[in-house]
């Protein structure tokens, strides 16, 4: 549910970056806060746990610029990715306009990025949104590990387990190194505003 | 006719995106934008002048302020480039040229007044950048405007240069006054966060937080217990 102002002519957008815990999606946002730090001007929050997980969620505004003169803001949010924390996805999942999935490239996550992606799809339906509606793109994170020998799903097994019935856009990427980072963000923001443009259009149509 | 306009957006947004995530560094692209800005206060300041040629003698006519024209010419500049944006490198040189015309006047009953107050504002707004107060750039670019007069029009009554100094002066006080009265509010990450959101209020988004946080306490007691019963 973007917010639009007509008045001050700004168009503000939610993106919520959804997967499993120890996946990497506040690492994404890390990364996009400190590469590109003087163009955000806006802090990043962060409320993390004793052991530095995310308790509750991640939130990092900026304008991306004036579009067909509306200032466009987008807000990105992540969830806290492990199990116990449904509530909190489900509020940070209200009035979402776009999703990141970044799944885990290891091996041994694959069950947790199919549950986590079952989950958001439920989160999802119990809002009444359809997961194949919703603009997405699938980030394959922690691509780097390979060179460090740990055993990583192949994209193709990933494509094949996440995005076989989706059929979105989808990213190999290491959000520690940067790698696909920022196109990910620009993809999402790119489909993002482009639905809400068709949206509108409709609704004026009506 | 959709198609196209559907074709302009996209390229719009990709370009938006495309300068946005550009890897050039960002000093790079602050001085691209500055110099952007620097075009258009040429423009813009050709027009004022055609405006104010009436009343204002132009400060490359004036042959008695050769020195002090030349810093008003680049303060004037500055001013109009805050319209753009603020930065570092902008409100330093103007914080240079007003101290430079500082010792120029230092003995001027009248100008001095106003370069003090142009030094006071210009620090304050190198400090807070975008978020000060609005009114602080108003001040600041009506200061600026009366010292300008001040310097330029030729044979003015010392009885006007006084009534023009303390308008100014007055209006900066006023101003000086609501910065110290009204110290915003402290606000907290929760606030912030559910007021820029729009999707969650403070309120609800504080008694969810109170809430986790409670069944994470009442968790971690339960296997507190669990382990100590097991012993």
């Amino acid at each position: 549910m973007a917010l639009i102002n007509p008045k001050k002519k700004e168009v503000q957008v939610k993106i919520v970056y959804y997967g499993p815990g120890r996946g990497g999606k506040t690492t994404n946002l890390e990364y996009i806060n400190k590469k590109f730090k003087s163009r955000i001007k806006s802090e990043m929050v962060t409320v993390k746990t004793y052991n530095d997980r995310t308790l509750f969620f991640d939130f990092l505004p900026f304008d991306i610029g004036v579009i067909k003169g509306h200032t466009i803001k987008v807000q990105f949010y992540t969830v806290p990715g492990q199990v116990k924390y449904n509530a909190t996805r489900k509020l940070v999942l209200r009035g979402v306009d776009g999703i990141v999935f970044v799944a885990d490239s290891m091996e041994l996550r694959r069950e947790m990025n199919i549950r986590s992606l079952q989950n958001l799809e439920e989160n999802l339906g119990s809002m009444n949104k359809n997961l194949n509606k919703i603009p997405l793109v699938l980030q394959y994170n922690k691509r780097d590990l390979a060179k460090e020998g740990i055993p990583l799903l192949s994209i193709e097994t990933m494509e094949e387990d996440l995005n076989k019935t989706l059929n979105a856009p989808s990213f190999p990427a290491s959000a520690v190194v940067g790698d696909n980072v920022a196109e990910t963000m620009k993809k999402i923001i790119s489909l993002t505003v482009s639905s809400l443009k068709k949206k509108l259009d409709v609704g004026e149509e009506k | 006719m959709a198609k196209n306009d559907e074709f302009s957006l996209t390229q719009e947004l990709d370009e938006a995106l495309e300068d946005f995530f550009s890897e050039e560094d960002s000093k790079a692209m602050l001085d691209k934008k500055t110099a952007s800005a620097k075009t258009s206060t040429k423009k813009n300041k050709t027009v004022a002048k055609a405006d104010d040629e009436e009343s204002v003698l132009s400060l490359d006519q004036s042959s008695q302020l050769d020195v002090s024209g030349a810093n008003l010419e680049k303060i004037k500049a500055i001013v109009l480039q805050l319209e753009w944006e603020i930065t570092d490198e902008t409100m330093e040189s103007f914080i240079a040229e007003v101290e430079a015309l500082t010792q120029i006047y230092k003995g001027d009953d009248h100008a001095l007044p106003l370069l003090k107050v142009l030094d006071t504002l210009s620090r304050y707004v190198n400090k807070n950048k975008v978020k000060s107060h609005p009114e602080a750039i108003k001040c600041l670019r009506s200061v600026f405007d009366a010292l300008e007069k001040i310097f330029t029009t030729k044979g003015m009554a010392d009885k006007q240069r006084k009534s023009i100094v303390d308008t100014e002066l007055e209006r900066y006080n006023s101003l000086k006054n609501q910065l110290t009265e009204k110290a915003p509010k402290a606000t907290s990450n929760i606030e912030r966060i559910a007021k820029v959101s729009g999707t969650v209020s403070a309120k609800e988004l504080k008694q969810f937080l109170v809430d986790e946080i409670r069944k994470a306490i009442q968790e971690e007691f339960q296997k507190i217990r669990k382990e100590l019963s097991n012993h």
